[in-house]
C-alpha cells in the first residue's frame, strides 16, 4: 500500500515537471516565431537612435572623448531588418584619429606627466589623477586639433529591447571604429609600464595615478559592450534572476553575510540551549524537590517568579532590556547578551519540559532507589534524571529548533545573525526578494534538517527501549 | 530485632482514611514472618512503614535498639540495612543488570568497582542468572526481573528483607522460580517479612503467619495453627476463599 502511494506520488510529480517544461517550450516557441520589430523604423529614426546613443558615451570628465565626439559624424545611409528583432544599419563615419595621435605622442604625455609628478613629489605636494588629467588634456587637445579625420563605412545594429524602445548595440569593435581608435588608445595607456626620463628607464607599473590621469582624458564612462537584451519574457525573468542572484550573493562575496550570519545564529542557539538546559535542570530539580519534600521553599518561589517573568513577557522585550538596560552599561558584547537572553528564556520552557520528564518517571523508581538507601537527591541524580533526560531529549531538540527561529530577533540589538545578514544585503542592493527569500530558505533548510535528526533520534531512543 | 508499638497510619489530607489502627509486633532475628490478608487490610502499608517508605502517623518502630520513627534517625542509613522487593520489581531500566546491582554498593557503601562487580556476579549465580549480567531489564521476563530485584537488594548486605507481594505481578509459571530463590534465602537464615498470597510458601517457609484485616493483626501463629486451625472468624472466612 505504502509503495503504491510512493509510486503514484512520483508519477504525479514527474507529470507536473513534464507539463511545466512543455509549457515553457510552447511559450518560448511562440515568442520566437513573433520575432520581428514591432514597428519598422525609418533611416531618420535610426539616425536619431545612433546619435543619442553615441552622445551618451563620454562623460563630463573625459575631455578627449568629448572632443572626438564633437568632431566625428556617423551617418546612416540605409537599413534593413534582421531576423532577431533588429535592424542593420549601413553607415559612413568620420572621426579624429585619436588612436593614432595617442600612439604617436604617448611617450611625451607620460614623460610630461611624470615630470610633473616628480617635481611635485620633491616639493612634497601630492599629485592626484585629476591634476595629471588637466595637464595632459591640454597637450592632447592640441595634438587632436592637428589630426585629420579617418573616414570609412561600417555596420551598426539597432535592437528593440521592449516594444517601441530601441537601443544601439555598440561592440568594442564598433566603438573603436566610429571613435577613431579610441579603445586602442585606452589599451595603449593601460599597457604602458616604462618610460624614458632623464636618460633613465623608469618603471611606472605601480604608478596608477599616472595612468589613470592620462586614461581619464579619453575614458568612455557609460560604455556597455553587452548586446541589448531582446530575449523573450521567460528568458528575461531568468536573466534578471541570474543578475539579481549575482548582485545579491556573488558580487563582493555578499553571500558571506548569509554564511557568517548562519554561523552566528547557530552559535547563539547552541550556547543558549546549553544555558537553557542547565537553568532548566536546576529549576526543574528545585521545583520537584520542593513539591516532594517541601524543602528549598525560597528557591522554589524564586523559580516561580523567574518562570512567570520569562513566560509572561515577549522575548524581544527581554532581549532589549537585557542588552540595553543590563549588559550594555557594563560593556558586555551583544553576542553574550543574546545568548544570555535566549538561554534564560529557553530555560523557563526547558524547565517545564524537564519537570514533565521527571514526573513521567515511575514513582516506583524513586521508591526502589530510596529503599536501597539513596537520599532523595542521590535518587534524583543516579536514577530519575538519567531516565527523564532520555525521555525529554527529543523535546529538547525541538526546543533547539524553536530557539533557532526565535533567535532571529537578535538582529534588533545588532547581532550579526542570519536575519541581519539578509537585512544588510537588502540595504546594499536595495532588493527585497533575493536576500529575504534566501534567509527564509536557509532557516527552512536548517530547521528541516534538524527536524529530520530529531526524528532519527526519537527512533533510536525508542529502539533502545526495546533492547 | 524489629519492635513495633502502636503503629497507626492514616492517609488523606484530613487523615480520613485510616489504614493501620494499632499494630504491635516483635520480629526476632532470623525469623520468617508471612503476612496474609485481604486486599486493603493494611499489610503492604505495614511493611512500607517498617522502612519508612510511609511515615507512620503514630506509634514507634525500633530497629536494632534504635527508634527509627524519631526525626533524628538517619533514614537512609537504616534503609541500607533493610532490603525491599516490590511487586513491580522497579529495576532501573536505563542501567544494565550488572549496573542495577552494583549502583547502590558503589555509591552508598563506597565499594570499589571490581569488588562490587565480583559480589554482583556471585549474587547473579545465586539467583541463577549470571548470563544476564550485561542485558537490560526490558529484555528479561517478569520472573527474571524479580530475581534480579532480589539480587539488587541483597547486594547491600541487608539484615532484613521485606517482600511486598513479590509474585503478584508474575505469570503463574514464573512464580515458582522466584519463590525458590526466597526459600533458599530463608534457609540461609535471612530475617524475612513477606506479604504474599502464596499460601504454599507461607506454610513451607514461615515461622509465624500474621493474618491482617481492617488495619490490625487479627490472628497470628505458626502456619499450622493458622492454616489448619484458625480461631478467628475472619481468618476462617478468608482462608476458605483462598485455599
Amino acid at each position: 500500500m505504502k509503495k503504491n502511494n510512493a509510486k503514484k506520488k512520483l508519477l504525479t510529480v514527474s507529470l507536473l515537471i513534464i507539463a511545466a517544461i512543455a509549457a515553457l517550450f510552447v511559450t518560448y516557441g511562440i515568442q520566437k516565431l513573433n520575432n520581428k520589430l514591432s514597428k519598422e523604423i525609418t533611416v531618420q529614426e535610426a539616425q536619431q537612435i545612433v546619435d543619442s546613443a553615441l552622445s551618451e558615451l563620454p562623460t563630463s570628465v573625459s575631455t578627449g572623448a568629448k572632443y572626438v565626439l564633437e568632431n566625428s559624424k556617423v551617418t546612416v545611409n540605409s537599413l534593413e531588418f534582421g531576423t532577431d528583432k533588429n535592424a542593420i544599419l549601413s553607415c559612413s563615419y568620420s572621426a579624429p584619429a585619436i588612436g593614432e595621435t595617442v600612439s604617436e605622442n604617448l611617450s611625451s604625455y607620460l614623460t610630461e606627466a611624470y615630470a610633473f609628478y616628480d617635481s611635485n613629489n620633491k616639493q612634497g605636494i601630492k599629485t592626484n589623477a585629476t591634476k595629471i588629467k588637466l595637464l595632459v588634456t591640454k597637450s592632447l587637445e592640441q595634438d587632436l586639433a592637428e589630426t585629420k579625420n579617418v573616414q570609412g563605412e561600417t555596420v551598426l545594429e539597432v535592437y528593440e529591447t521592449s516594444p517601441g524602445e530601441f537601443s544601439l548595440y555598440l561592440s568594442d569593435e564598433t566603438v573603436n571604429t566610429v571613435f577613431g581608435g579610441i579603445l586602442d588608445a585606452i589599451e595603449l595607456i593601460k599597457a604602458s609600464d616604462t618610460i624614458e626620463y632623464n636618460g633613465n628607464t623608469v618603471d611606472i607599473k605601480n604608478q596608477n595615478t599616472l595612468r589613470t590621469g592620462i586614461g581619464d582624458c579619453i575614458a568612455l564612462k557609460n560604455y556597455d559592450n553587452r548586446k541589448p537584451d531582446t530575449s523573450v519574457p521567460l528568458e528575461k525573468v531568468w536573466n534578471s534572476f541570474k543578475y539579481d542572484f549575482y548582485r545579491n550573493f556573488i558580487e563582493m562575496d555578499r553571500y558571506t553575510y548569509i554564511t557568517n550570519g548562519l554561523a552566528t545564529t547557530l552559535a547563539i542557539t547552541l550556547c543558549a540551549v546549553l544555558l537553557g538546559v542547565l537553568i532548566g535542570f536546576i529549576v526543574a530539580i528545585i521545583r520537584c524537590v520542593n513539591q516532594k519534600t517541601g524543602k528549598l521553599e525560597i528557591f522554589s518561589d524564586l523559580c516561580k517568579i523567574y518562570l512567570a517573568i520569562m513566560r509572561g513577557t515577549p522575548v524581544m522585550v527581554q532581549l532589549l532590556i537585557i542588552y540595553f538596560v543590563v549588559l550594555l552599561p557594563i560593556g558586555v558584547p551583544k553576542f553574550y547578551a543574546a545568548v544570555l537572553c535566549f538561554g534564560l528564556n529557553s530555560g523557563a520552557y526547558v524547565s517545564e519540559i524537564i519537570r514533565g520528564g521527571i514526573m513521567s518517571v515511575d514513582e516506583g523508581q524513586t521508591e526502589a532507589g530510596r529503599s536501597l538507601g539513596f537520599t532523595y537527591m542521590q535518587t534524583m541524580f543516579h536514577i530519575i534524571i538519567p531516565q527523564a533526560f532520555k525521555a525529554v531529549l527529543p523535546a529538547l531538540a525541538n526546543e533547539f529548533i524553536a530557539l533557532l527561529k526565535e533567535s532571529s530577533v537578535a538582529f534588533y540589538i545588532g547581532v550579526a545573525d542570519l536575519t541581519l545578514g539578509g537585512i544588510k544585503i537588502r540595504s546594499i542592493t536595495y532588493s527585497n526578494f533575493m536576500p529575504l527569500i534566501a534567509v527564509a530558505v536557509v532557516y527552512l533548510v536548517v530547521v528541516l534538517g534538524l527536524s529530520k535528526c530529531v526524528t532519527i533520534l526519537e527512533r533510536r531512543l525508542s529502539k533502545g527501549d526495546k533492547r | 530485632m524489629i519492635n513495633v508499638k502502636g503503629l497507626y497510619k492514616n492517609f488523606g489530607e484530613k487523615d480520613e482514611i485510616k489504614v493501620l489502627k494499632g499494630v504491635d509486633q516483635t520480629i526476632r532475628k532470623g525469623e520468617k514472618v508471612v503476612i496474609i490478608g485481604p486486599s486493603g487490610s493494611g499489610k503492604s502499608t505495614f511493611l512500607r512503614c517498617l522502612n519508612l517508605l510511609e511515615t507512620p502517623t503514630a506509634g514507634e518502630i525500633w530497629f536494632d535498639g534504635e527508634l527509627i520513627t524519631s526525626p533524628k534517625c538517619n533514614i537512609n542509613k537504616l534503609r541500607m540495612k533493610m532490603g525491599m522487593v516490590f511487586q513491580h520489581f522497579h529495576l532501573f531500566p536505563h542501567l544494565s543488570i550488572l549496573d542495577n546491582i552494583t549502583l547502590a554498593p558503589t555509591k552508598l557503601l563506597k565499594q570499589p568497582k571490581d569488588e562490587a562487580v565480583k559480589n554482583a556476579m556471585t549474587l547473579l549465580e545465586r539467583v541463577g542468572l549470571p548470563d544476564k549480567a550485561h542485558a537490560f531489564p526490558n529484555q528479561l521476563s517478569g520472573g527474571q526481573k524479580q530475581r534480579i530485584a532480589i539480587a539488587r537488594s541483597l547486594a547491600m548486605n541487608p539484615q532484613v528483607m521485606l517482600f511486598d507481594e513479590p509474585t503478584s505481578a508474575l505469570d503463574p509459571e514464573m512464580v515458582g522460580e522466584v519463590l525458590e530463590i526466597m526459600k533458599e534465602l530463608a534457609e540461609d537464615g535471612m530475617t524475612m517479612i513477606v506479604v504474599t498470597h502464596e499460601m504454599g510458601f507461607a506454610k513451607e517457609v514461615a515461622n509465624r503467619v500474621l493474618f491482617m484485616d481492617e488495619g490490625i493483626v487479627m490472628e497470628e501463629g505458626t502456619p499450622d495453627e493458622i492454616f489448619n486451625n484458625p480461631r478467628n472468624k475472619r481468618t476462617q472466612d478468608f482462608l476458605s476463599k483462598v485455599l
